[in-house]
């Protein structure tokens, strides 16, 4: 194999890893549906490289919330018997709701093979708002 | 109640407005539509912006722009139009309010995609529009 093959091969190569390792990326994720009390919520979860790094929503008493989880990395899928509910480019993740459909707990697998943990808390009153439209935070 | 902003309609608009929401005895019906996108050169990879509509007017909004500024529950404040503020152009949003009628709305987004106007017209065939939509307002 000439030099000139050789190095167009492995150009060509590290090309097409770079491609794939940045194809997970940021993924935005929008869900909703209704609550038991008649309103409905939303949520954005963002998974970087298939982890949730943060998660802003509409829970069912009408308040906004967001959460930066802390993600602890453990030896063993978290999800093992259950069916994901968050799926992407090469990971996917099980994610827990309180009765606000708040993520409580989510586990899963990131692109990496790496699984992981979080567990999420609300405080009882965050002053994040509730029915009425809040100043934003831009 | 009147969702539209006071003192930038006219009064015989708003009387008219009154008595349709006075006579609409539906719960009225609460939809969001999400909006998404990739960023070019800005600070995060992806933006997204989800809207709250009641009966097909937009209430408030929240999301994250591509400077990566996030934004939560910032109020959409509708003027009451007598032309439609679409003009021909294809909605970005639709849906159907309690009574079963049609609604129809468009979101613009500025160049860092974050939305600063938003108009339509809901279901009773009123339009409507806020066009400038601001955070800080």
């Amino acid at each position: 194999m000439s030099n000139i093959l050789r190095t167009i091969l492995v150009t060509l190569g590290i090309v097409l890893v770079a491609s794939g390792a940045s194809h997970a990326g940021t993924e935005n994720i929008f869900a909703s549906g209704d609550c038991a009390n008649g309103k409905k919520w939303w949520s954005v979860s963002t998974f970087h490289d298939g982890r949730l790094t943060v998660v802003m929503g509409l829970d069912c008493d009408g308040k906004i919330y967001m959460r930066y989880p802390y993600l602890d990395n453990v030896p063993s899928d978290p999800t093992a018997g259950e069916t994901p509910n968050y799926v992407g480019s090469g990971w996917y993740a099980l994610a827990r709701y309180d009765d606000l459909h708040r993520i409580v707990w989510i586990g899963g697998k990131d692109i990496s093979g790496q699984f992981y943990v979080s567990t999420i808390d609300y405080p009882a009153d965050d002053g994040s708002g509730g029915d009425e439209p809040q100043p934003g935070v831009r | 109640m009147n969702r539209f902003m006071k003192g930038t309609a006219s009064w015989p608009a708003v009387a008219v407005w009154a008595l349709l929401l006075a006579g609409s005895a539906q719960a009225a019906t609460t939809e969001f539509k999400y909006y998404n996108g990739t960023c070019n050169g800005g600070n995060v990879d992806a933006w997204w912006c989800v809207i709250e509509f009641k009966d097909g007017v937009a209430v408030r909004m929240s999301g994250l722009d591509c400077r990566g500024h996030y934004y939560q529950n910032v109020p959409v404040k509708p003027r009451i139009l007598t032309t439609d503020p679409l003009d021909g152009e294809q909605p970005n949003a639709t849906g159907v309010d309690a009574g079963g009628n049609e609604w129809i709305a468009l979101v613009r987004f500025d160049e860092n995609n974050y939305p600063t106007w938003i108009g339509g017209r809901d279901g009773n065939g009123a339009y409507w529009l806020d066009d400038a939509v601001n955070a800080l307002q």
